[in-house]
């Protein structure tokens, strides 16, 4: 009888517990995400701090406790950093997620990739010699070192990506009036007897602002490649290059965007 | 030095007779209360001997518990999603007119009242907010910079 009711209450609890960490996951967005990132943050520049002087302080009087000072802020800044990383990473995924104009296929191919980084830098973090020497301290901090050489070069992958989304989802957004106003125009033309000369040429005007928004945008489609080259070193150059021919296109856009306006006002003044 | 008498007031002396007997009852005193004694407290006994009455009783105080505590849970949800529901966000369609992008009613065409113009103008309008508000560069998700040269020499 006794068990019994243990059981139940037992059951009771894990699904209550259960349902809230459901509830939990469905409400962890890219918002929360950033959040947890920018927490970890804070605490890791507060034990990067510590380490620093604590490092001074054994630099400087070299005894046994203050080695032991030092290794312990070493360890819990090594901690920190893993940390910050692992939920820098995961803020970008929730981000990739939610932003728009992203090819799904992409989206999953960096996000899976982005998840193997993230698992990386727990699994270093949980193995960090904590009683360790400083020697092996310095050791693990190198291997987190050469690990987010290759990390960097997928974030600024990532984050060209969803400059990339941003700039693809307005254009579909630009393209999407202009055929409908262009297609609005022929009928016009065709069946009311308006004079589109004039409106016709502004749309090959809008037309060719569209094409020149294009080719900014294969130029900096051109450079993600770039980015994906391991003989690449200056990621961060080829990462800015990018925003700024995406920049460029986005100007393209907007312009064409404009003349679309124009051609609209075109079509409802008298003539 | 002084004319304070010293000596016990007789009206706040103990009242008892010298052979321990108790004082006679004077019509209009106030009655003096017998002295205490020790007595045995008798409680009610609770037989503790039916452990499964108990573990019966506490299960369900314990379930109860937790019902009330996915009520709770449930409810504070609930009126959380009110909460954000209270504040209607206002639309285009129901602040913005028609635009007739500057154009006085003698100026418009026979095209201008169109749906299907009149639908477009209001996507580009949107569109329109859109690129003002767009940023290319995230700027919130820039790379860490992070120590990682660590060293004791």
């Amino acid at each position: 009888m006794n068990k019994k009711i243990i059981g139940l209450i037992v059951g009771v609890l894990l699904l209550f517990g259960q349902g809230r960490v459901a509830f939990a996951e469905e409400n962890f967005d890219y918002n929360r995400a950033y959040e947890d990132y920018i927490f970890t943050l804070e605490q890791y520049r507060q034990a990067h701090s510590e380490y620093l002087l604590a490092r001074a302080q054994y630099m400087q009087s070299g005894t046994l406790t203050a080695q032991t000072k030092a290794r312990d802020a070493t360890v819990a800044m090594l901690e920190t950093r893993d940390d910050v990383i692992a939920t820098y990473l995961t803020a970008l995924r929730m981000r990739l997620n939610e932003a728009p104009g992203i090819d799904p296929a992409l989206r999953d191919g960096l996000s899976a990739r982005l998840d193997v980084d993230v698992n990386w830098f727990l699994n270093h973090k949980s193995g960090i010699h904590s009683a360790g020497t400083l020697e092996d301290l310095i050791s693990d901090s190198n291997q987190a070192k050469d690990y987010f050489e290759l990390t960097r070069n997928l974030n600024y992958e990532v984050l060209q990506v969803i400059s990339m989304g941003k700039v693809a989802n307005l254009r579909e957004q630009v393209i999407e009036p202009f055929t409908k106003l262009k297609i609005k125009v022929a009928e016009f033309s065709a069946n009311n007897g308006f004079n589109s000369q004039v409106v016709d040429r502004w749309i090959i005007e809008t037309d060719y602002k569209l094409t020149r928004s294009q080719e900014k945008y294969a130029s900096a489609l051109s450079l993600l490649a770039s980015l994906q080259n391991p003989k690449e070193k200056d990621k961060y150059s080829v990462y800015n290059n990018a925003l700024f021919r995406l920049q460029e296109s986005l100007q393209y856009l907007d312009e064409a965007n404009q003349f679309v306006q124009e051609i609209l006002r075109g079509v409802k003044r008298k003539a | 030095m002084s004319n304070i008498d010293l000596k016990p007031d007789q009206s706040t002396a103990p009242q008892t007779t010298q052979a321990g007997m108790p004082p006679p009852q004077i019509p209009g005193a106030v009655p003096v209360p017998p002295p205490m004694t020790k007595r045995k407290l008798r409680l009610p006994k609770i037989s503790f001997g039916n452990k499964r009455k108990l573990v019966t009783i506490l299960g369900i105080s314990f379930g109860v518990l937790v019902l009330l505590l996915i009520l709770a849970a449930f409810i504070s949800n609930r009126s959380r999603n009110n909460n954000q529901e209270i504040i209607p966000t206002p639309t285009s369609e129901e602040t913005t007119d028609i635009d007739n992008g500057g154009l006085e009613e003698a100026e418009m065409s026979e095209y201008a009242k169109d749906p299907d113009v009149i639908e477009i103008g209001k996507e580009l309008d949107e569109l329109e907010k859109k690129f003002d508000e767009v940023k290319i560069r995230e700027e919130a998700l820039s790379v860490p910079l992070l120590d990682f040269e660590v060293s004791f020499k």
